[in-house]
């Protein structure tokens, strides 16, 4: 390639310097759930490079820790959707055109015209509950208490819920087009079976495509989640993400704007790293398309 | 072509019972109902309140007889709003967001059609740069942080701006332009990748030999080519537009669609749920519906493909 994938380097340096800081943040900073009294909603010092929110907690270390939750949100959503889509892609595919193919396409269809957000709603106020008595059945098992850990899990299945579809539609149609591959005929008439074909031939074939769809969704995934944090019905304590922490700078906008331009910041700045990321990586996949 | 049309048709109401039928149950199926307060009813009241709004009915019977009411357009009693329907309700916030919302829309993809049409034109690499990194960002950019962002600047330190409510025209200005960044992204990146693909057509090449100025030969010609692939996109653009709202509706303390919802979720309000989603859902299943028409009717390759198949 002559020219050089400025776009990679870019996202994957940015992409590096926010994990750095969300991964060692909490292990050099102050702990981020130690409350100050004396010092709310501080701007920059020597002591607290980010200054601290409205309980006089280190926001260096907040944005740390609420990143961790934001990030892990992003890649197990990605995670679920790429699973279940290229699952649900492969079947699809392989019962082309007859009627299975077609109604778990209708089924695709109609996921796409829900209003999604509504949904996602209602599905983690569900889920919560579910997953809280998961956990509640857990601690009579001699678990330490996972709520909060429960609450985020029912999120990301709520988000998984939304974002597997597009996995689906491209899988299905990259198989389709290996199937007729003259290497599946070979492979036919040496006696071979259809599940083997499927994880031995056809799954490393499309790890590159399954790797691409995976980096699409994480943005989305993470906007989403930001989105529900901000108005509310997010994250809930005791965990936060950057959504619920922009959310509680918006109340604090006129005092201290510093509490919603950093997490904002940190937000954006991931969202521009992980969308150059899908970007180059699709002009790597697809070279015409650059 | 009609047969298509009433299919697709067909397929829009199955999407829209399968909506309501999944909200029915989903919200229901969530603890606390409509009269579980925080201080709490006497037994015999609460037990009156539900009687009343026959909450107290098995959850299926509660089902066929809210789908009844539907079929007769009437989306049922409010449990908070003691003295409005749902339909007063979901008729005056559908006003102010779909004001909203159009106008964000018309604003985000005009401008998107103006600057996506200028950046896949140039071949200037630091424009091109420039440009690469406005669409990049305006993508990325999760529309609540725009706004606060705009917020600060116009209604607090410039203070020429309203940072909340709808008293007036100039009040619009903010969450409209808030609310047309996705959209804008969207045309914008759209725009600027078909506008480069297509003036790279022999047709293109052809009509510069000819002298024909190349402002005339873009707008004349390429973004006629152009805007074709933009029709498909609209769906996904109105749902981002949904999306984006309930962030600019909590932002802006807008009394619209989105901040019902939310409010409805919290207080467990059954109908005015069930009513904000299918208005909404309506939306969106007619615009997947007429997106799929106007793309039959514009693209004659399209077209001849649909008669082909027949």
């Amino acid at each position: 390639m002559k020219h050089r994938p400025i776009k990679l380097y870019l996202s994957l340096g940015i992409l590096g310097i926010v994990l750095l800081i969300t991964v060692l943040g909490p292990l050099i900073g102050p702990d981020p759930t130690f409350i100050n009294p004396n010092l709310p909603t501080v701007g920059p010092s020597m002591g607290h490079p980010f200054g601290t929110d409205e309980l006089g907690r280190d926001l260096f270390s907040r944005l740390a820790v609420g990143g961790q939750i934001s990030l892990m949100i992003g890649l197990a959503t990605a995670l679920v959707a790429v699973v279940i889509g290229t699952a649900y892609g492969t079947l699809a595919a392989f019962f082309e055109g007859r009627s299975l193919d077609t109604l778990m396409m209708r089924v695709l269809d109609v996921l796409y015209s829900l209003p999604s957000v509504m949904i996602v709603i209602l599905f983690t106020l569900f889920m919560n509950k579910t997953m809280a008595h998961v956990a509640l059945s857990l601690t009579h098992l001699g678990f330490p208490d996972l709520r909060g850990l429960m609450n985020i899990t029912g999120l990301v299945l709520a988000l998984a819920l939304f974002s597997w579809p597009d996995t689906a539609r491209i899988i299905r149609g990259q198989v389709l087009s290996l199937k007729r591959e003259e290497f599946v005929e070979a492979y036919y008439s040496l006696g071979g079976k259809p599940l083997r074909l499927v994880f031995s031939h056809f799954i490393p074939n499309l790890t590159a495509l399954i790797i691409l769809t995976a980096t699409i969704t994480v943005p989305r995934a993470i906007l989403t989640e930001s989105t529900l944090s901000f108005i509310g019905l997010g994250v809930s304590p005791p965990y936060s993400s950057w959504g619920t922490m922009i959310n509680s700078g918006w109340q604090m906008i006129r005092i201290a704007p510093h509490l919603i331009l950093l997490p904002g910041f940190f937000l954006f700045i991931t969202m521009v790293a992980l969308n150059l990321l899908g970007d180059s990586l699709k002009e790597l996949l697809e070279p015409k398309s650059a | 072509m009609l047969h298509d049309i009433l299919k697709k048709f067909l397929n829009g109401l199955l999407t829209l019972f399968v909506v309501i039928s999944i909200t029915f149950f989903l919200i229901r199926l969530l603890p606390g109902g409509p009269f579980d307060q925080a201080r709490k009813l006497p037994p015999a009241i609460q037990a009156n309140m539900e009687a009343k709004y026959h909450l107290n009915e098995p959850l299926l019977s509660q089902y066929f007889s809210y789908m009844n009411n539907i079929l007769h357009g009437d989306l049922g009693p409010s449990y908070k709003y003691l003295t409005r329907n749902v339909n007063d309700i979901v008729g005056q916030a559908s006003m102010v967001s779909f004001t909203i919302g159009g106008l964000a829309l018309l604003l985000g993809v005009s401008l998107g059609i103006i600057m996506g049409t200028f950046a896949g034109m140039t071949s200037n690499r630091w424009l091109d740069g420039i440009l690469s990194a406005v669409g990049i960002s305006s993508i990325s950019m999760p529309n609540f942080i725009f706004g606060a962002f705009l917020v600060m600047i116009f209604a607090y330190y410039l203070n020429i701006l309203p940072a909340a409510r709808l008293a007036g025209p100039q009040h619009y200005i903010l969450p409209v332009l808030t609310l047309s960044l996705t959209p804008f992204a969207y045309t914008f990146l759209l725009i600027r990748t078909t506008v480069k693909e297509v003036r790279l057509q022999q047709f293109v090449t052809i009509k510069r030999c000819f002298g024909i100025p190349d402002l005339r030969i873009t707008f004349g010609h390429v973004l006629r080519n152009s805007l074709i692939p933009l029709i498909s996109i609209l769906g996904p653009i109105s749902a981002a537009i949904i999306t984006g709202s309930f962030a600019v509706e909590l932002i802006f303390a807008i009394p619209g669609l989105g901040k019902y919802f939310v409010t409805a979720v919290t207080n467990r309000d059954y109908t005015v749920v069930m009513g904000i989603t299918i208005v909404y859902s309506v939306l969106l299943i007619l615009f997947n519906t007429l997106t799929d028409i106007i793309y039959a009717l514009v693209d004659p390759r399209f077209r001849e493909q649909g008669k082909m198949s027949q």
